[in-house]
């Protein structure tokens, strides 16, 4: 063959080899890039909360820093560096500048590292910041306890003795260490059992009281109110005397309720305040070793950190974990549990979807199935749809303005004038957030109800009509089977977003702290009236208007694990409710 | 006909059961009431944000305008030294020339009281508050004497009351006056009675001067009272005025708690004498600071007295244009607000302002024509607010409220007009009478009026509305007291009563959309992008498992993402500024060599591979990372003096290392440069390389490519450092424009974490959008000899177009109305400029920090109602936009 023949031939084959620019493949690069970055940040998020919700109350080694400027012992939380000014360097020992200077020179920076001290009342700081280079020596005394306290945070200290104060007078101590955090582990069980006794006693007993007592003063308020519209009339004015006798005498009984309850408190009180346990300090910075007495039952827990093996770190994180979920916040929302705040979150969540459901499906039926299509049916679909992109906030302005101070100052006005001015349903409460979020979920349950309906097919319907059926046999029957499962999915990420939303519900009811949770064991036994707590809020609350703000953090990161599991199990419901219904009804089609 | 037997023997039903037919038409009916108003419900949100903001700007009321004969008087009463109303608006009193006080009732007007405090004559001048019941009197004598003058109110049980009284009042209907005592009683919700009479105590006279004391005016300062006083000396020749200040220092006594107050000797001011005659007007500032003296003439002078020992007269000059004379003037509430009127019936208001604002904003001219002010003035007054133009009638008294910053002007004809200063509004006008209003006060609840007007008593109720609140108080820059120039402020409370408020939404509506151009900035590339490689390119096994990793982030709390922001991203951000810059040159960067390794690689290798490109790339990001963590303490030495966050704060004068602007410059400069090098490598360089590389085999093209990308990387830097270099050397510094001073919680963390909240939704949407794109179309595409990325970008996003866009709005319309985040990561100041490192206030924000503090029913409600209505509006039209768009493509695919 001639080179001229195969020539054309090579050329056109050449020509259609696609040029490698064609591929793209910096472009696509950058596309995937995007992808990993946006993977990475939803990867590194959620391991930066898991991690650091879980080591939260993972129990950490006591160290004892001995620097130039004094003794240090405490829990490190965390390492730093930054930039010492001339004047700190101005004041350090010799030998400390060199290692700074040293330090500088190496890594521009110097290391700090951030030691939990605790111990806030002799020192009044919880943290002390220890610069690397002024650390002469680091240790893990063996005896060294972290004590948990009701007040005050954390109290780090060596016990020296058990101080128990016998009936007669005669205090029996129990010298050393050893045989003080022996009598200690012997004794803090049965005091803490006690003061959880007179916990109960004040909550539950003397609430009782003070509510009877309550109620009798609102009849007494209602009947004078009544007896100042007519003044005359003979009847109400039997019943307001009537009302007033009661009032003494349910005033006379709670007195004495209270003084027996009181009797059993201080008889709890004074059992408790005869144990004691001496602690010394190791002293922080320029302040010198002293010897502290803690009372047993303000202490919550108390470890000797540096001897726990594997096994006793583990009860202690759990013993922490169940005291975080199922106890009641102290110090401010930063030390304690959440129960509260979960069961509020669970309750409002609940409410929120007896509200949002019903209404959903019936909004969304009427737009599917009985409404006349037409230009009027579809602005009000699109206005729905819109809705649904509505901030929250704007929920809550109105649930703030409609519920709060239009509908529920006018159920106060009718059915409360007695407690006026102190408004019952005229201001936040868990009903009046539960509405509102309903009604921010409504459009997102609507469109997605709605999308399900439409997603049967109308074969399906006609033949069901066909065969005889009534409109609502077929939407029984027919329709709402098959859109269940797009329906269940809708409800559950509408839920979902409800239950982490939080913008709403600072103007409707959540607040800081709500002791009274919505239900209870007393009559009513559902306060829907009530502020509640809630896990966002907590978390919004504790970590952005904490005072402690270093020692709270943890507490909002373990918060956050939470709130997170909660939506996240929500979502994973709807999306394994999702493949579960799919398969029942899959093989219907035809 | 005989009846059919039935097929299968039995009687067929040819009737719908009742049950059935009552359940049909049941559920129809509580479907329908049920679905149309849940949709009422739902849609009512908005309808109740109108109806809740709708009073901000229904105008204010003025009614029930009488004139109560004052049958008390003998003939027409003549110019009282002050008039008074009582809280609940039944009582009046008027201090009469001849140093009577008359107390009458307002609604009949029959004299309830007359009390002679001092004898005819013996009275020559009078200054009251505005708050609060002190008074000081200037005397024919040469001394001036406090007093204690207002009426005092008291709840006393019916049977304590005398028995002709106690009957007249059980007759009476709640809130009906009776007279009793030297004032009136009342019958309170409660069936007590409330005695309001009036209370006047006169306090201790102090000598100032030998003559008459022709004016005098006191204030309250922080550190006690100070009077001042011009009075006359007699001299040889008649007498000369002298201007005198008291200064007092309140004492308590320790054993009766008693306050009393303890003047110092009287000091002696300089008296400039712009004018013959006495000045009409002697008026003092809130803080005691400056003495302004007014001649009817039209001459004002200011006299600061802030250090008595240095008294000098900052300004003087014609307050009024030539050929008019000064008939009113007045401070407002706070005394720092002065509003005066001419004969010709202008009215205007001014404040003092600092010099240097002045001239900062670039001297507004704004100044009274005529006014010359001295070098050691720190201040100067403006003329800031016309409140009434230049008319006919003479204004004649003006009458501030005691509450707020509204005021009653007087004309000489008669008529009164009722303004809110702070916005310049006119909120109502009336003319009660024919003469000229001589006298008018406020009610202390701003609820009516008292004029002497045309000899006569004149009452009137009126409602203000939300005089704070008006179109222009709300969007356009108002000239707020203090201030250098109109702006546009949001500071809605203060921490004194006589604050004035400032109720601009327009620093808040711009820090929502500060917020979402960042975030949008952010997130809106990132997101698309990851959505077209989604689609496009991934793995469908690995794309299972991706995308709902993705969506799951949209249900994610934004209080946890604000949390983050806050307390964790922050502070960390701000410890590594200058590698979190570099994060975003480097990653990229990372990822364009990667594929120019990656192409490299043989051709069968590549597409062995190509399943696990995805991988490839993750392993490439980290290597950005680690490059942005090397090269920004580098950057830092070389381009910002060593410190970013202190060049950011340099101000011109500040240490000289961080004077060039340059590097600033170079990293704003650098995205654009790669841009344009970018388009003219695509223009230019890639149609000759394609065609000469036509006969190249592939790894000789990809080593070609290779070496074009770093020529090209070196000629962006350099064009961007070129480009640096001259902005730098012209003097033009990005400092205080895009970039500006550090602060922690900034918009960088914000566009950052709410791009966690943006992308989701976004990626979602935009990757349905780019999946439902029929199959045949990239089928064909292919077939016809385009490679994927060519089939993505020419036939897959054209086609999906709308779908992104919608996408794009869906996200922007989160973005304006995310909260948390913003709440807890923008440091929640309302400033306004474009700094990245500056934090912001938005709409969402100042709702969820103020809303709960805000009274039910006053204007800063309704203003934060009005702020979720903005919110509301925003979101609305922008989902409408995109649903809109949404509709338009699914019509559009279905065709495909």
């Amino acid at each position: 063959m001639s080179e001229e023949a195969r020539k054309p031939w090579g050329r056109r084959r050449r020509q259609a080899r696609t040029s490698l620019l064609a591929a793209g493949e910096p472009q696509v690069w950058l596309t995937g890039g995007a992808l990993v970055v946006c993977a990475a940040m939803v990867a590194g998020l959620l391991a930066l909360v898991l991690w650091k919700g879980l080591a939260t109350f993972w129990p950490r080694p006591v160290a004892l820093i001995e620097t130039d400027g004094g003794v240090y012992m405490g829990e490190v939380t965390r390492h730093d560096d930054y930039l010492p000014g001339a004047e700190v360097l101005a004041e350090l020992t010799p030998e400390s500048r060199a290692a700074a200077e040293r330090q500088l020179a190496a890594a521009g920076r110097a290391g700090r590292r951030l030691v939990r001290t605790g111990n806030f009342r002799l020192t009044q700081s919880h943290f002390s910041w220890v610069d690397d280079f002024a650390v002469r020596g680091e240790s893990r005394p063996e005896w060294a306890v972290v004590a948990e306290r009701l007040e005050w945070g954390r109290f780090y200290g060596f016990p020296e003795a058990f101080v128990e104060l016998g009936a007669d007078g005669v205090e029996r101590r129990e010298e050393g260490p050893e045989a003080a955090w022996r009598a200690f582990r012997r004794e803090h069980g049965a005091v803490r059992e006690r003061r959880q006794r007179r916990r109960d006693l004040e909550k539950h007993e003397v609430g009782a009281v003070n509510r009877r007592q309550e109620e009798a003063r609102l009849a007494l308020r209602e009947a004078e109110q009544a007896l100042e519209d007519a003044p005359d009339d003979a009847g109400r004015q039997r019943a307001a005397e009537d009302a007033r006798l009661r009032f003494e005498e349910v005033r006379r009984q709670a007195n004495a309720e209270f003084a027996r309850i009181r009797a059993e408190i201080d008889a709890f009180n004074a059992e408790n305040a005869r144990y004691r346990l001496e602690v010394r300090t190791a002293g922080e910075g320029a302040v010198p070793p002293q010897t502290a007495t803690l009372g047993l039952d303000e202490i919550v827990r108390a470890y000797p950190a540096n001897q726990l093996a594997a096994g006793g770190k583990l009860s202690v994180y759990l013993a922490r974990w169940w005291e975080f979920l199922t106890d009641e916040p102290r110090e401010a929302n930063s030390e304690g549990g959440v129960f509260p705040a979960i069961f509020g979150t669970v309750v409002m969540t609940l409410l929120m979807s007896i509200a949002v459901v019903p209404f959903g499906v019936m909004a969304a039926l009427y737009l599917r199935e009985y409404a006349r299509g037409g230009a009027v049916v579809s602005t009000v679909r699109i206005a729905v749809n819109n809705l649904a992109g509505v901030p929250s906030i704007v929920f809550g302005v109105f649930g703030l303005g409609f519920f709060c101070y239009a509908v529920g100052a006018s159920i106060d006005e009718l059915l409360f004038s007695a407690r006026l001015p102190a408004p019952t349903y005229g201001t936040g409460g868990i009903l009046w957030a539960s509405l509102t979020l309903a009604l921010l979920t409504l459009p997102v349950v609507i469109v997605a109800t709605e999308e399900a309906i439409a997603a049967v097919p109308s074969s399906m319907r006609e033949g069901s009509y066909a065969c005889g059926a009534s409109k609502w046999q077929t939407i029984r029957r027919i329709v709402l089977p098959r859109a269940l499962p797009g329906m269940i999915t809708g409800m559950i990420l509408a839920i979902a977003r409800g239950a982490g939303e939080v913008a709403p519900l600072m103007l409707v009811g959540a607040v800081k702290l709500a002791p009274e949770l919505p239900i209870d064991g007393d009559f009513p036994y559902v306060h829907p009236e009530r502020s509640f707590m809630h896990l966002g809020f907590h978390v919004y609350d504790v970590g952005f208007q904490s005072q402690n703000s270093e020692a709270a953090k943890p507490m909002v990161f373990t918060t956050t694990l939470l709130l997170i599991a909660i939506v996240a199990v929500l979502n994973l419901a709807a999306v394994g409710l999702r493949g579960k219904l799919r398969r029942r009804f899959a093989g219907g089609q035809f | 006909m005989t009846e059919r037997a039935s097929f299968t023997g039995r009687a067929r039903r040819r009737q719908t059961r009742r049950g059935v037919v009552v359940a049909d038409r049941a559920a129809r009916a509580l479907i329908t009431v049920g679905g149309i108003g849940t949709i009422l419900a739902v849609l009512g949100v908005a309808f109740f944000l109108v109806w809740v903001v709708a009073p901000l700007f229904l105008p204010a009321k003025v009614r029930d305008v009488e004139a109560p004969t004052a049958a008390w008087a003998d003939g027409p009463l003549g110019e009282p030294l002050h008039l008074g109303v009582d809280e609940y608006r039944i009582l009046g009193w008027t201090l009469t020339a001849a140093g009577t006080i008359e107390v009458f009732r307002l609604d009949d007007g029959s004299r309830r009281a007359e009390i002679e405090l001092f004898a005819d004559g013996a009275l020559t001048a009078a200054s009251f508050l505005l708050q609060g019941d002190q008074a000081v009197f200037g005397l024919a004598d040469g001394s001036v004497q406090t007093a204690t003058i207002g009426f005092a109110s008291s709840i006393v049980e019916l049977a304590d009351l005398p028995p002709d009284v106690r009957r007249r009042l059980e007759a009476a209907s709640a809130g009906a006056a009776v007279d009793h005592g030297a004032g009136v009683a009342q019958r309170t919700p409660t069936g007590q009675a409330r005695v309001t009479e009036l209370a006047a105590e006169l306090g201790e006279a102090t000598p100032v001067a030998g003559g008459p004391v022709r004016r005098v005016r006191h204030v309250v300062t922080t550190n006690g009272p100070l009077i001042v006083a011009l009075a006359e000396e007699p001299a040889a020749d008649g007498h000369e005025l002298r201007l005198l200040a008291l200064v007092g220092e309140e004492r308590s006594n320790f054993l009766t708690g008693r306050r009393s107050v303890v003047f110092d000797a009287p000091a002696e001011l300089p008296f400039p004498r712009l004018a013959p005659g006495v000045p009409r007007f002697l008026e003092l500032t809130g803080n005691g600071s400056d003495v302004l003296l007014g001649w009817e003439s039209g001459e004002l002078a200011r006299l600061r007295v802030a250090r008595l020992d240095d008294v000098f007269v900052a300004e003087q000059g014609r307050l009024v244009a030539g050929g008019t004379r000064l008939t009113a003037m007045a401070f407002l509430l706070g005394n720092r607000t002065l509003v005066w009127g001419d004969s010709r019936g202008a009215v205007h208001a001014g404040f003092l302002i600092r010099r240097e604002d002045y001239a900062a904003a670039g001297e507004p001219g704004q100044r009274p024509a005529g006014m010359t002010q001295d070098p050691r003035a720190t201040d100067l007054l403006v003329d800031a607010k016309t409140l009434a133009p230049a008319g006919e009638a003479a204004v004649t008294a003006l009458a501030p409220s005691a509450r707020s910053r509204l005021l009653f002007a007087g004309f000489a004809d008669g008529r009164i007009r009722l303004s809110n200063v702070t916005n310049e509004a006119l909120l109502a006008e009336v003319r009660p009478a024919e003469g000229p209003v001589a006298s008018l006060v406020t009610a202390p609840k701003e609820d009516g009026l008292l004029a002497l007007a045309g000899g006569r008593l004149v009452s009137a109720a009126f409602d203000p509305g939300y005089p704070e609140a008006s179109f222009k108080a709300l969007f356009l820059p108002v000239w707020y007291e203090g201030y250098g120039e109109p702006l546009h402020v949001w500071q809605s409370s203060g921490g004194t009563d006589d604050f004035e408020p400032k109720l601009g939404l327009y620093p808040l509506i711009f820090g929502t959309l500060k917020a979402t151009v960042y975030s949008m900035l952010f997130g809106a590339p990132l997101a698309l992008l990851a959505a077209v490689f989604t689609s496009e390119f991934l793995h469908p096994r690995t794309r299972a498992l991706v995308k709902p990793a993705i969506e799951l982030m949209a249900s994610l709390p934004s209080v946890v993402l604000g949390f983050l922001a806050a307390l964790v991203i922050a502070p960390f951000v701000e410890d590594l500024v200058p590698a979190v810059l570099m994060l975003f040159f480097t990653v990229p960067l990372a990822f364009l060599v990667g594929a120019h390794l990656w192409q490299l690689l043989p051709a069968e290798r590549a597409i062995r591979l190509q399943r696990r490109r995805f991988a490839f790339i993750g392993v490439v990001a980290p290597l950005g990372v680690g490059l942005a963590v090397v090269l920004g303490p580098l950057v830092e030495r070389r381009l910002f003096g060593g410190d970013v966050r202190a060049w950011l704060a340099w101000e011109p004068g500040g240490e000289e290392r961080f004077a060039s602007a340059a590097g600033g410059w170079l990293l704003l400069l650098l995205p654009l440069a790669a841009l344009a090098v970018a388009w003219a490598n695509g223009r230019f360089v890639s149609p000759r390389l394609r065609e000469r590389g036509a006969d190249w085999d592939r790894r000789r093209f990809a080593a070609t490519d290779a070496v074009r990308f770093v020529l090209c990387l070196a000629a962006g830097v350099a064009l961007a450092a070129a480009l640096a270099g001259l902005l730098d050397a012209l003097g033009f510094d990005p400092r205080g424009g895009l970039v500006d001073t550090y602060v922690q919680r900034n918009a960088l963390i914000v566009g950052f974490v709410m791009g966690f909240a943006v992308i989701p939704i976004i990626y979602t949407i935009s990757e349905d959008a780019l999946s439902t794109v029929p199959e045949h179309l990239r089928s064909a595409s292919l077939g016809a000899g385009a490679t994927q990325w060519q089939t993505a970008v020419r036939i897959v996003i054209p086609t999906a177009m709308s779908g992104l866009f919608s996408a794009l709005m869906v996200g922007l319309g989160r973005a304006v109305g995310e909260t948390m985040i913003v709440l807890m990561a923008a440091g929640n100041t309302p400033v306004m400029d474009w700094n990245v490192f500056e934090g912001f206030r938005t709409l969402s924000a100042n709702i969820a920090v103020e809303m709960p503090e805000a009274v039910k029913g006053s204007t800063h409600y309704r203003t934060l109602f009005l702020a979720a209505l903005v919110l509301f509006v925003m979101t609305f039209l922008v989902n409408t936009v995109a649903e809109a768009v949404r509709l338009r493509f699914r019509k559009r695919a279905y065709q495909l």
